[in-house]
This record gives C-alpha cells, sequence and structure tokens, in this order.
C-alpha cells in the first residue's frame, strides 16, 4: 500500500515527489482515471515505481501507464528511459521474463451478419489448429540452427519459408524483427525450452480471440487499419514462450555480478541491471533481441496456422476472407530510441514493461500506411470484455517517450480470483453473452474472469483523455481461445 | 520444522518460506513450490528419475531462486514432476541435492504455469531462530 503524498496534476495525471532520502533521482508520474485511484494506493504499484526512478540515468519521470498494477522489478504498465551519457542502466526486471509478450490484431473481409453462425466454428478450427497450454508443441518443427535462424531474422524467418508476406513485415513493430540479436550467446537450456515452443500460445493470459468491431471513433484513423463496424477481426496475444523466460533468467544471474562489479545501489534485487556501456548490457542485448524475435516469429506462425485453418474452414483462400495484419506490437521490451528531454534530443533506452510504444503522426517508425494517423496502439481487455486500438499522439511523445497502456491490468490475485469466481457461472456468464470459449483449462477461465481486471474502458479513457493515445475502434470477443 | 504459506499478489503469485536452518528452509521451498503448481495432482508414470541439482550463488536468496527454477524447468523442459527431495545439502554459496521425479501423463487441471521465480524484494531474514522470506514467481 503506497502511504506517501501523491500530488494531482489534473484529472488523469499525478506525480509522487521526489523524495532523495530513498534514493529517488526523479518524481514518479502515473497516470489513471480519478475512480482507479484508489485501487493504486492500495497495492504496492506505486512503491515499484518510486523503486524505479532510483535507477542510474534514469529521465523526466519514473512513468506507469493507466493500467498500472503490483509486478515485480518495474510496476506492470511501468515505463523508463535512461540515458547512457549519464551513467544509464538496462535492467532485465524492467522488460520482464516474457520478452516481447505482445499483441497482433488481424482484421477480415467478414461481417458478422454474414458469419453469425460459423463465430463456434472459427473458434473451435483456431482452438484445434494453434497448440496451447503448458508442455504443447508449436506448429512447426525446427532445428538448433533453424531456431538460431529464427532469434536473427524474426517475422523475417517466418515470411522466408512462406508463412506470411512482406505486408505483415510492414504493419509488424520494427518490421518484425529488431537488429543486434546474437543467439549464439544463448544457453542450452534456453535453446532446448524454445525450441519446439515456435508457433505455440502458452498458458496464462495468452489468448486468441474473434472479435467484432463494435464502434469506430476516429473515422480518418480506422480507415487507414481498414476497420469498420460489424467486420470480424483476430487478436493473438503472445511472447517468447520458455525461451525468452529462459534469456531473462540467465541474464538476470549476470547482472546480479554486474550490480557488485558496477557498484550500483539498488531498493529491490529485481531491479539488477548494469551500465548501458558495459559488456553485460551488449550481452543482455543479444538474448533479450534474440528472444524478441522469437516473439515475433511466433505470432507470425500462429497468424499463419489461424489463415490456413479458416482457409480450409471457410473453403476460401484468407487474402479473399481478407486476413491482413492491421498491426504487431510489442509490450515487454527495452529499446534503444530517440526523444526529447528538455528540448534536447537524447538516445535513450526506453523500457516498457507491460506498455506499448504510442508513436504519434508522422514518424518514420511508423508504417508509411499509418504515418498520418499514428502508430496503432492495440489495448486489449480482459476475457468477455471488449478491446480497444487507438493511435499514438504527439502528447505521448512529450510525456511519456511515446507510451500508452497495453491492457485492463489485474485487480484482483490469482487466489483471490479462484476464491471468488465459480467456473459454471463464469462459462454461463459468457453464454449470456454469447461468446464462445475453448480453453485447456477451467482454473485459467477462473483466474482470468474480467472480474479478476480493472475496467478496461476505464483505462482506455485514462490514455484517451489524457491524450497519450486517441481512441479509434472498439472490438468485442464474440470467441475466446485460452490455453 | 519447515513451512510456507501461499500469499496474495496482483499479477503474479507469492510464497512466504520458513524453516529452523537452511536445509529446513529449502525443505519448506520445495514443498511450497509442489503446491503452487498442484504438480502433486498430475497423472504420474511409475518410472523414476534422479535429478542430481548442484548450483553456486552468491547468497542463500540467490540459491533459493536458481532452486526454484530448476524445478520449473523439470516440469516445461522434461516434462517431468518433482515428487521428493533427498540428500539436500545447503552449503556456503552453495546447493547440492537429488530431486526425484516422475513422467508427466497429464498435467492437473490447476497447474499453474510458472515463468521463474524472481528476486522481487527477496530477503532471507532471521527471526526468533528461523529463516524467513518471501518468495513472488512470475505467472
Amino acid at each position: 500500500m503506497w502511504q506517501g503524498e501523491i500530488k494531482r496534476i489534473d484529472d488523469y495525471r499525478y506525480e509522487i515527489a521526489l523524495d532523495k532520502s530513498k534514493g529517488m533521482r526523479v518524481c514518479g508520474r502515473f497516470y489513471t482515471a480519478p475512480e482507479g485511484l484508489e485501487q493504486i494506493k492500495s497495492e504496492d504499484g506505486l512503491q515499484q515505481m518510486a523503486n524505479v526512478a532510483t535507477l542510474p540515468g534514469i529521465q523526466k519521470y519514473s512513468l506507469a501507464m493507466p493500467d498500472i498494477h503490483w509486478g515485480y522489478g518495474f510496476p506492470i504498465g511501468g515505463v523508463a528511459a535512461f540515458d547512457p551519457n549519464e551513467g544509464g542502466i538496462i535492467s532485465p526486471g524492467g522488460v520482464g521474463y516474457d520478452i516481447n509478450c505482445g499483441v497482433r490484431l488481424i482484421r477480415t473481409n467478414m461481417m458478422f451478419d454474414d458469419f453469425k453462425d460459423k463465430i463456434e466454428a472459427i473458434t473451435h478450427q483456431i482452438y484445434r489448429d494453434i497448440p496451447t497450454g503448458l508442455g504443447t508443441r508449436g506448429i512447426i518443427k525446427v532445428s538448433t540452427s533453424e531456431l538460431k535462424d529464427v532469434c536473427r531474422k524474426g517475422a523475417v524467418w517466418a515470411v522466408e519459408n512462406d508463412m506470411g508476406t512482406q505486408s505483415d513485415l510492414d504493419c509488424t513493430e520494427d518490421n518484425g524483427f529488431i537488429d543486434g540479436a546474437d543467439p549464439s550467446l544463448a544457453s542450452n537450456r534456453a535453446i532446448e525450452r524454445g525450441r519446439p515452443q515456435l508457433g505455440s500460445l502458452g498458458a496464462g493470459n495468452h489468448f486468441i480471440e474473434v472479435q467484432i468491431v463494435d464502434e469506430i471513433f476516429n473515422t480518418k484513423a480506422a480507415n487507414a487499419m481498414e476497420l469498420k463496424k460489424g467486420q470480424l477481426a483476430i487478436m493473438i496475444h503472445t511472447g517468447s514462450r520458455g525461451f525468452g523466460y529462459q534469456c531473462c533468467d540467465d541474464s538476470l544471474a549476470q547482472m546480479q555480478k554486474a550490480v557488485k562489479k558496477y557498484k550500483i545501489d539498488l531498493p529491490d534485487r529485481q531491479l539488477a541491471c548494469t551500465p548501458l556501456d558495459s559488456r553485460e548490457a551488449d550481452y543482455y542485448f543479444a538474448l533479450m533481441r534474440s528472444a524478441a524475435n522469437f516473439a515475433w516469429c511466433n505470432r507470425q506462425i500462429i497468424t499463419h496456422g489461424i489463415r490456413q485453418g479458416l482457409s480450409r474452414l471457410l473453403g476460401k483462400s484468407w487474402e479473399e476472407l481478407g486476413l491482413f495484419l492491421v498491426y504487431d506490437l510489442a509490450h515487454n521490451i527495452a529499446k534503444i530510441e530517440k526523444h526529447k528531454v528538455d528540448g534536447v534530443m537524447k538516445t535513450l533506452c526506453v523500457h516498457r514493461k507491460g506498455a506499448t510504444r504510442a508513436f504519434a503522426p508522422g514518424d518514420k517508425r511508423i508504417p508509411l500506411k499509418y504515418r498520418d494517423v499514428g502508430q496503432p496502439v492495440i489495448i486489449p481487455g480482459s476475457m468477455g470484455t471488449a478491446s480497444y486500438v487507438l493511435v499514438g499522439t504527439q502528447t505521448a511523445m512529450d510525456e511519456t517517450f511515446g507510451s500508452c497502456a497495453h491492457g485492463a491490468g489485474r485487480v484482483l490475485g490469482r487466489r483471490e480470483a479462484l476464491r471468488r469466481l465459480d467456473h459454471v457461472e463464469l462459462l454461463n456468464e459468457m453464454k449470456r453473452k454469447q461468446i464462445v470459449i475453448r480453453a485447456h483449462s477451467k482454473k485459467t477461465l477462473r483466474e482470468e474472469a474480467p472480474q479478476a481486471y480493472k475496467d478496461v474502458d476505464m483505462v482506455v479513457e485514462a490514455s484517451h483523455e489524457s491524450g497519450i493515445a486517441d481512441k479509434v475502434a472498439r472490438l468485442k470477443p464474440l470467441g475466446v481461445v485460452k490455453g | 520444522m519447515g513451512n510456507f504459506e501461499i500469499l496474495d499478489h496482483t499479477a503474479d503469485i507469492a510464497m512466504r518460506i520458513s524453516g529452523t536452518d537452511a536445509a529446513d528452509f529449502f525443505h519448506a521451498a520445495f514443498d511450497g513450490f509442489c503446491e503452487i503448481t498442484e504438480i502433486n495432482s498430475a497423472v504420474l508414470s511409475d518410472n523414476e528419475i534422479t535429478h542430481n541439482i548442484a548450483l553456486d550463488g552468491a547468497d542463500n536468496e540467490e540459491l533459493l531462486v536458481r532452486f526454484l527454477n530448476e524445478l520449473i524447468r523439470m516440469i516445461q523442459e522434461n516434462m517431468t514432476a518433482p515428487v521428493k527431495l533427498l540428500n539436500l545439502e545447503v552449503g556456503n554459496k552453495t546447493l547440492k541435492c537429488d530431486v526425484i521425479a516422475k513422467t508427466i501423463e497429464k498435467l492437473p487441471d490447476g497447474y499453474a504455469e510458472i515463468k521463474a521465480a524472481t528476486y522481487h524484494m527477496l530477503k532471507i531474514e532471521h527471526s526468533d531462530d528461523r529463516l524467513i522470506a518471501t518468495c513472488i514467481l512470475d505467472v
């Protein structure tokens, strides 16, 4: 529970003061709707934000997006940028174990009215074709050498192997691969954990949803994304699977030593870090980028699996069904980016842990087709609730290093959710909402129930009203596939 | 006698571990891990596999994280369920033990997929002649 002072800047911006006695180097700033404030204060997310503010070389603020909640190391929803010229660091705890966990949205040419009788079959087809849950093998088998190629090339590897198109790469953050990966540094354990899992969803909060575009808020941006009311879409949420977890684990072991070597004083060992210009930083970047590329390739292969399956089910090519990628983005990653700080352009290492990049219109890092409207930002809701598409804004560039929320954010612990929620009632609720569910585990369903999450509408309103993103469209779930 | 308590955490899961000495403490961590994952309810084959574990770390906190991560990998990488902890020796910055495991034929519905044990605010403290720590596991 946060017991320090909170300063209200406006209805959606709040700050915790700089406390030098606790080692803070900058203030903490977080974004929330007023009705979310008490919940945020009641747990440890703000303390974690204050801890991040102690890290060397941090710029402007330790930030948290409207879906802030208690995590480990950084809060979930945490954003922090570090300047290598001011002793700035990189921390695996600022990225998390599921490196490049992310979301992609695929639009279709299918209108709900024409396909409403096929939602169950479509959901079932996806559940059958895409491996879910723990210990599952991915859609494809790769050798160690192929896996290393995946780690170097990301989604490009999938496209080279006929599992995607140039258009998919154009609509993926960083074009589906990040330079500087070096899988030769990955441990045998990381390789062995990752190799069987390429093209698999995993468990926990990962999902695939069949959705309907329910409302359009920004016609110009929606047109650029070819989204229209009543259209079906598919959303995928997954990451780098066991490969990423192991890369993070291996790096943390190195970072524990680096903290001592570089005499970095930390309030929490999970924030273990190393100076950006150190050999240990090069090692972590090489592994993190390998895992990020694995994740982009994973989501691309899953996309291919969905396209093939729906093509078989519906008797049309995936192109005829219009299964084109709207956008794919990472929400657990650290990147070298240029941002203005106090009017000076700086090259910074921006950590986003449970936060989405949200670049403004005109930015050259956005695909050409979206450059006039801003980078698409995808905020999935909890199971059974709406998801949103937004676009990045200049306010985000000015205030949050071009970042926004990444999801609804939990309010109930998993055990609390299990205590309070009943599996049968939950399924009945989904049935009442006419949502088809396919899941491996009843327990996961209870843990991931909508009641366990913040109201995604509130998170999106806070993002929109604060100006760090601009609402484009709302999508509602029709079919949910979970591990 | 070591014991553990599973605690609420918003995004992940936590356990408070307590033991009279280091060996007792690590036995309690083992039991807590099995309880959290519900791996004891898995359908297992009869054949037993022994995993010999030898770890080093800067301190007992690092040994705890590495020990729990070994158990996670046993399940996720090898699809074997840890069932018994034997021959545990915790020395100065080292840990050795044998973990008896059985091949998993079917995971329980309640199985919690743990990504890793974390260092978040992890500190093994001495209190009333006991070692006590709270460890958060990333779900």
